[in-house]
């Protein structure tokens, strides 16, 4: 069943076009890679998808009803999650807070103005359960700017996790993660129910063949090449794109 | 070592003593106090109201505004209009007629003001209270620049019962303490953790799915309204409400106070409003003129010395002089 369709995505920004005729779909249940040098319009991509920007043409279809012009929030209680590249959390708050706010951004109970944040019990054992899976139980009371690097990584995957998602949006998870911790996220996204679709991009390479079921490739806003992790790797396209052309060397 | 733990030290201390120690002190001593003290100290209360108002929407939500005290002074003003020119003296009446005005203003304005952000924010919410103020000073309905004077304190439509200095002082900490309750209720629940949310990161609140510009306009009527409540009550222990009261004086004086005491907990502001009046109390009988200065140096030394405002350093040192002081504020 499809689970997002992008049809002819393009954004211009002033004279530049940063995403260029982007069409594609995704099943539901898929993992996606979007991968591409720098500057390819990955980062664009995914906020056209998130909503955070409205295309210049094209349109967003989500379970083929059309979202392009949906805001932001409200696609999140459509069930489109997103992360950031730039981890971007409430660092002032303490971890447990972070995912009680995440849980209760899709609840009714959001608008709620005299109970006690704390006393949503049924939500408090959701929390509980996410943060043991995530590893992270232990570490509730810690304040989020006290946490490393990686452990704020994760948490920014747990917050849309929590947001209870049919659609995972995850913009470079690994990024500036160490290679254990990277085969960490793997193993996450990995182990994730087998109905959640994921779009992710990433530059880390094990990450994107550990994960994905198919990959695009971007290359100065347009898709180059589509396929199955096999494919791309042996695709002399994208051979080009990341290492040059090899065709030079050889002569 | 357990043993005294356990003589010295119940839970319910920790966690509140500071509550009740506060409210002994400002329910036992005023009577003792001599009668122009006991009107200072209700000058705090009404303050402190106020600048707690102010808190909802700069500590926790995290939007500085310069234009509060339109608020504070459309809520005066309406009691004032309401007691001179309509001749209604009812408390319960006048009060919340007021009240409700202030709120309704802070729903037009905020349609504005929200507009934008950051430091426009402040920019826009200083020249709407720089454009309320100038009407009022130019309105004769309003006695203009003289203000209304004159307006005593309020009927409570109890046959025999008049207020007197130290029961209209019990009257408005009464009302203090209801005002700290409702709004201690709001930022605990989970609307108020969604505005400290905001604060830290209003795009990951909106990729959570909260409508984060609804949330400010909310807060910012909510803010409103309290500040309608200490404007009215200003209004009664001053007797007189003048065009400066809208304006960025009493803006500034708020934030102040917010800042000094500690923003972002509440009973920070009270007890800001409560060093602040009481230093403009003691300028005003030593060096009136020098007001300004003192506020000014009041303000640099809390900046340099007291990070986080005395809220935060008091609360530091409750939680350490007991070990399982667990008093959040």
């Amino acid at each position: 069943m499809e689970a997002l369709r992008a049809e002819k995505l393009s954004k211009d920004f002033g004279g530049v076009q940063a995403v260029r005729d982007i069409s594609f779909q995704v099943q539901r249940g898929e993992h996606l890679a979007i991968i591409g040098p720098n500057g390819a319009g990955k980062t664009t991509l995914f906020s056209l998808l998130g909503g955070q920007i409205t295309p210049t043409t094209g349109r967003v279809f989500f379970e083929r009803k059309d979202i392009t012009a949906l805001a932001p929030h409200r696609r999140v209680h459509w069930g489109i999650a997103r992360t950031f590249q730039i981890v971007n959390l409430f660092s002032g708050l303490t971890v447990l807070e972070n995912i009680m706010l995440a849980f209760q951004g899709t609840k009714p109970s959001r608008f709620q103005l005299m109970r006690h944040a704390m006393s949503y019990g049924k939500l408090f054992v959701k929390v509980e359960k996410l943060l043991t899976t995530m590893g992270m139980w232990d570490r509730k009371d810690e304040f989020v700017h006290a946490l490393s690097y990686g452990e704020q990584r994760k948490l920014e995957i747990a917050l849309s996790l929590a947001t209870e998602p049919k659609i995972l949006l995850l913009d470079e998870p690994s990024c500036g993660l160490t290679g254990a911790e990277s085969a960490e996220i793997t193993g996450m996204i990995n182990n994730l129910e087998s109905d959640i679709t994921v779009i992710f991009v990433a530059h880390d390479m094990d990450l994107v063949f550990g994960v994905a079921q198919r990959i695009i490739v971007l290359h100065y806003g347009e898709i180059i090449v589509e396929g199955t992790p096999d494919d791309i790797k042996n695709n002399t396209k994208v051979r080009e794109i990341y290492m040059g052309y090899q065709g030079r060397a050889k002569r | 070592m357990i043993t005294v733990k356990r003589l010295y030290r119940p839970a319910i201390f920790a966690s509140y003593g500071p509550y009740m120690i506060g409210l002994a002190i400002f329910l036992i001593v005023p009577p003792f106090l001599p009668m122009y003290v006991q009107s200072i100290i209700t000058k705090v209360a009404v303050f402190a109201i106020f600048a707690m108002s102010l808190d909802l929407i700069m500590g926790y939500t995290g939007l500085l505004s310069l234009g509060h005290a339109a608020f504070f002074g459309v809520g005066g003003y309406m009691a004032a209009i309401l007691i001179k020119n309509f001749e209604i003296t009812n408390f319960w009446i006048v009060a919340p007629i007021s009240i409700v005005v202030a709120a309704l203003f802070a729903a037009v304005l905020g349609l504005i003001a929200l507009r934008v952000t950051g430091i426009y924010f402040l920019l826009v919410t200083f020249a709407l209270s720089m454009l309320l103020a100038s009407i009022a000073l130019k309105w004769n309905y309003v006695n203009g620049i003289y203000g209304m004077a004159g307006i005593m304190r309020p009927d409570l439509g109890l046959a025999g019962f008049r207020l007197n200095h130290i029961k209209f002082y019990y009257f408005v900490f009464l009302i203090l303490i209801l005002c700290y309750f409702l709004m201690y209720r709001v930022v605990n629940s989970p609307f108020g953790h969604a505005l400290r949310g905001i604060r830290e990161s209003e795009s990951r609140m909106r990729a959570l799915g909260y409508n984060t510009w609804l949330y400010k306009y909310i807060t910012f009527i909510i803010a409103g309204l309290f500040a309608g409540v200490g404007g009215v009550l200003f209004t009664y222990q001053s007797g007189v409400i003048a065009p400066q009261h809208l304006g960025v004086t009493v803006s500034t004086l708020a934030m102040l106070i917010c800042i000094i005491g500690g923003i972002g907990t509440l009973w920070g502001p009270f007890v800001g409003a409560l060093v602040i009046i009481l230093l403009e109390y003691f300028s005003s009988i030593n060096a009136p003129e020098r007001w300004p200065l003192i506020l000014g140096g009041v303000f640099v030394i809390a900046v340099m010395f007291l990070k986080g405002g005395i809220a935060f350093h008091l609360k530091k040192l409750w939680n350490k002089m007991f070990l399982n002081g667990s008093f959040k504020g």
